[in-house]
């Protein structure tokens, strides 16, 4: 599987140093007038980047939690941080698991 | 001297797993005189224990398979007599091939490189942790070298029960819940482990696992067996929807303990391939068996990666990528058992067992680091919510980069050991069925969204206002030896396969092999 050069990692890790020193290079083209201050520094709606205005964790995949909110909703039920129902769950699947074993 | 040398060579596979188990008697003695030698002993323990696991290593791939029964001098004494009017000799069987010593060196890894972790993470309780991680890990060393279905019951308690310990070890909030729930679940995951074993211990008279292999006739209380031990090995492997025990167990013990957790889980999860290959292999129905595993690891996989997404907590995110990881493992397994003695084993079937193994010691490294690195932002800043951290990159830059290597290593990016494994799975598992290899890749794609969230909250953004505290130089040492170990199976990937992952799956599929070799012991 790893004989093809397309997967060979130390082929990625060559390619991958090769495309770096170009960019470098190519970089340094241009870059005379460049003036490092305010170009490196975040840009935030036009305000100063504080630390509260920084996004938090639970901000983000907003859109991806919210368009599977039924999943999301029966997942919270299943992990009801309740032991019983951790039992209840594996009773479930060590039944269903007998049933097809001893049926097939 | 040479004889010295003899007997240790003769005892090897029993002294891997008394070093550990005397180590954390000694050190609990001595720490009533002394607690700085505590963490000396234990790390001599682990050394010595390590040592021994490599040099097993070089004798199972040198010489074949190393087998030793541990029985009085005169056997004929110390005999049960059976119904059946046969004697039954009372001994310990150890036994090692290839697919027990892999695991055996991915516990020597993993407790070389947590103990070095532990050395300034662990400052409190020093005489309740290193006594109890010494026991898990004689206890994991014995999951995987027994050759005896009633030790591996025995095995799984002595890690069951100082994992309990464990996950206490420095919480005294919210860890002894989720201590409680993780006792519950492995004591009835044992219990029906041990139901199982009961059942063929009651027909065959026998406890060995190579001599019930070739007994075993597939009889309705045999089915009923192996269902039993399945589901008992599958939730103590932290399958879904078994798995509900491993965010609260991982998430709420040290750092250092989750890595090691990883390292347990793996050992029933080789507990459950044994079960499917060595001890039923012979008259199992692979499709049903093969089937069941790849369900519960599509499972695993999908409802994994889902549920880490919205995590808040680094720990439990985590823990829920280990049950995702673990899925991938019972997929590539499960493909290769289903076709297990038909043609596709050799064209696709060996190929997604070589992916299931190999991602078996992939994770514990990745995972292993991962968890590291969790623990290394909660030394720095006091907490685990990544809500309440960000900015960490100004501070911790190696921490950072050891993070991104286990990020891009789980995410299953090129270079790393992560990619490696997952190329094997996602190809031959192509073969097999195209449908469960877009769910393995869109769960790989989920997993990334799900660590790029990790790094962007915590590494990224401004400088944080308050100062985390430096990083000691054991911690780092710790995770620099995991990033180096993933960049090398991840840079020399065919290396690792002929020389580690071919041996070990071929030590699963030749039960023939294994039955005449150990039954004889």
């Amino acid at each position: 599987m790893f004989e093809g050069i397309l997967w060979d990692p130390i082929f990625f890790l060559w390619l991958l140093s090769l495309i770096a020193v170009l960019v470098y290079l190519f970089g340094r083209l241009w870059n005379n007038s460049y003036n490092k201050g305010e170009q490196v520094e975040p840009f935030l709606s036009g305000n100063e980047e504080q630390e509260s205005n920084y996004p938090h964790a639970s901000d983000m995949y907003w859109g991806f939690t919210e368009a599977l909110k039924d999943y999301y909703v029966s997942m919270k039920e299943m992990h009801s941080n309740v032991v019983n129902d951790y039992v209840y769950w594996f009773v479930v699947v060590l039944a269903l698991t007998m049933l097809v074993v001893v049926v097939s | 001297m040479i004889d010295l040398v003899a007997l240790l060579l003769d005892n090897t596979l029993s002294l891997i797993i008394v070093t550990p188990l005397m180590g954390a008697f000694v050190t609990e003695l001595v720490a009533r005189i002394n607690k700085k030698w505590v963490f000396p002993l234990a790390l001599i323990s682990i050394l010595v224990s390590s040592s021994f696991a490599f040099l097993l290593a070089s004798q199972v791939y040198s010489g074949g398979v190393v087998s030793r029964a541990i029985e009085s001098d005169n056997p004929a004494k110390l005999t049960v007599s059976l119904p059946s009017g046969s004697l039954l000799p009372i001994r310990i069987i150890l036994e090692a091939d290839g697919m027990s010593v892999l695991m055996a060196i991915i516990v020597a890894i993993m407790s070389l490189v947590v103990i070095i972790y532990s050395r300034k993470f662990i400052r409190k309780k020093l005489t309740l942790f290193y006594p109890l991680f010494l026991i898990m890990v004689s206890g994991t060393y014995g999951m995987m070298l027994t050759g005896d279905l009633f030790n591996l019951f025995v095995f799984i308690e002595i890690v069951s029960i100082s994992g309990a310990g464990l996950i206490t070890a420095l919480d005294r909030k919210r860890a002894p819940d989720s201590a409680f729930k993780f006792l519950v679940m492995s004591t009835i995951g044992a219990l029906i482990i041990l139901t199982g074993i009961g059942l063929l211990y009651g027909q065959y008279d026998s406890l060995n696992i190579a001599f019930l292999a070739k007994s075993i006739h597939w009889t309705f209380l045999d089915k009923v067996a192996f269902a039993l031990m399945l589901a008992g090995l599958a939730m103590k492997a932290g399958s879904v929807p078994m798995h509900m025990w491993v965010p609260d167990a991982y998430g709420d013990s040290p750092a250092p303990v989750s890595a090691f957790f990883v390292v347990g889980s793996q050992a029933s999860l080789y507990a459950l391939f044994r079960i499917c290959f060595s001890l039923f292999g012979l008259s199992l129905n692979y499709v049903t068996a093969g089937w069941i595993l790849i369900i519960l690891g599509v499972l695993s996989m999908f409802v994994g990666v889902t549920m880490a997404l919205p995590q808040k907590d680094i720990k439990r995110l985590m823990a829920f990528h280990a049950v995702s990881q673990t899925g991938y493992m019972l997929l590539g397994v499960g493909v290769g058992l289903t076709v297990l003695g038909t043609p596709a084993f050799a064209a696709f079937g060996f190929k997604a067992m070589e992916g299931g193994i190999f991602h078996v010691i992939n994770h514990a490294l990745y995972k292993g680091l991962l968890f590291l690195t969790a623990g290394a932002i909660f030394y720095a800043t006091g907490t685990r919510k990544l809500n309440d951290i960000r900015g960490l990159a100004h501070y911790m830059p190696w921490t950072t980069v050891f993070f991104m290597v286990g990020a891009f290593s789980i995410a299953g990016l090129p270079p790393f050991n992560g990619f490696a494994s997952k190329i094997l799975i996602y190809e031959s598992v192509y073969a097999f069925n195209p449908v469960l290899s877009a769910i393995a890749m869109l769960v790989s794609i989920l997993t990334l969204a799900s660590f790029i969230k990790v790094f962007y909250s915590a590494f990224l953004g401004p400088k944080p206002s308050k100062k985390p505290k430096r990083i000691p130089h054991s911690m780092l040492l710790a995770m620099l030896l995991l990033t180096l170990l993933i960049l090398f199976f991840g840079l020399f990937p065919e290396l690792i396969i002929n020389n580690l992952i071919k041996p070990a799956v071929m030590a699963l599929v030749n039960v023939s092999a294994y039955v005449g070799v150990f039954s004889g012991v």
